[in-house]
């Protein structure tokens, strides 16, 4: 029951895209970041281009951020993708049975679906755990990925690719 | 008029540019699929201008597609016209914009992309009380090491 109540006072959780604000981070592992407003963002803007439609920021202006982690690598940086797939999911999973018992009215039902939630609740809390332990990430707080190095890949046919291959 | 038309078919044409993060689903990345790099970003600012600039074209198309269904919709003449007007000036702008893509970073609306980090950090949201914690933590283990 107690991982089940811990389970009902977490936040909604969202790991958003920094899209600016984050002025270029110094060795400090752990370095208070003043998120600055997101100003018009127009394909181009460094080559001239005009009129192109503003895009209003999704950020709250002057929110404040924290690093707690730096994950470098590809595998390393597709674990915690993978991981917060999980606890994310597992999250979901926690607050739909925590529903179907609310609604349920059969007894036996009933007892079925908390022992689900129980069983699923200590799973997200050890899973939660790990979380906190590795990146410092818990579902309880909302956060934001800033990337520093990224490749972008395009999805080609296997003729273009035996193209590229050839070249 | 023909470049409008071209941007038209990019607009409607049956793909739909897609750019995600691998290790986000199950399916990203997948063995069998073939991928080519188009490019590198090597700065947050890089990273950042990217995606804003892909929100900003996807935006745009976006926008295409509604305003089109609008002019299907509209009966009055004069309206429609309008709407034309504005479809075509925003056409325009999308073509432009997805050549920028296309020369800046290889990308272009009408394919699908994976994004592979190398590096990334991750911020936590914090309120003022919790702000002034971390910095004063920060000074003291500073001032530690400089003693």
């Amino acid at each position: 029951m107690k991982n089940t109540l811990s389970i009902y006072g977490f936040l909604l959780t969202a790991l958003a895209f920094a899209e600016s604000g984050c002025s270029k981070q110094n060795s400090s592992q752990a370095q208070v970041q003043v998120q600055a407003p997101v100003a018009t963002a127009e394909v181009g803007a460094q080559t001239g281009a005009s009129d192109s439609i503003e895009m209003s920021s999704a950020r709250s202006e002057g929110a404040t951020l924290v690093r707690i982690a730096t994950i470098e690598g590809v595998e390393k940086n597709a674990e915690f993708q993978r991981n917060l797939n999980i606890v994310n999911k597992q999250k979901q999973l926690v607050i739909a049975l925590n529903r179907k018992l609310e609604e349920s009215t059969d007894p036996a039902e009933r007892e079925e679906l908390q022992d689900a939630l129980d069983k699923a609740a200590a799973k997200l809390s050890e899973n939660n755990q790990k979380m906190i332990d590795t990146y410092g990430f818990t579902l309880a707080r909302n956060y934001s990925l800033v990337i520093e190095k990224s490749q972008i890949f395009m999805s080609v046919t296997e003729e273009e690719a035996e193209r590229v291959a050839n070249k | 008029m023909k470049k409008n038309r071209i941007g038209i078919s990019l607009i409607f044409g049956s793909f739909l540019a897609a750019i995600s993060l691998v290790g986000q689903d199950e399916g990203a990345m997948q063995k069998q699929d073939k991928y080519v790099k188009v490019s590198t970003l090597n700065s947050i600012e890089a990273n950042q201008e990217f995606q804003r600039n892909v929100q900003l074209v996807q935006a745009q198309r976006q926008q295409a597609i509604q305003l089109n269904m609008a002019i299907e919709q509209a009966t009055d003449p004069e309206k429609k016209a309008e709407l034309s007007k504005q479809l075509e000036a925003l056409t325009v702008k999308l073509n432009e914009n997805n050549q920028t893509m296309l020369k800046r970073y290889g990308f272009t609306l009408n394919r699908n992309y994976q994004m592979v980090i190398e590096k990334s950090h991750i911020y936590m949201f914090v309120t003022d009380e919790e702000a002034a914690a971390v910095q004063e933590s920060i000074e003291k283990a500073e001032k530690t090491v400089s003693k």
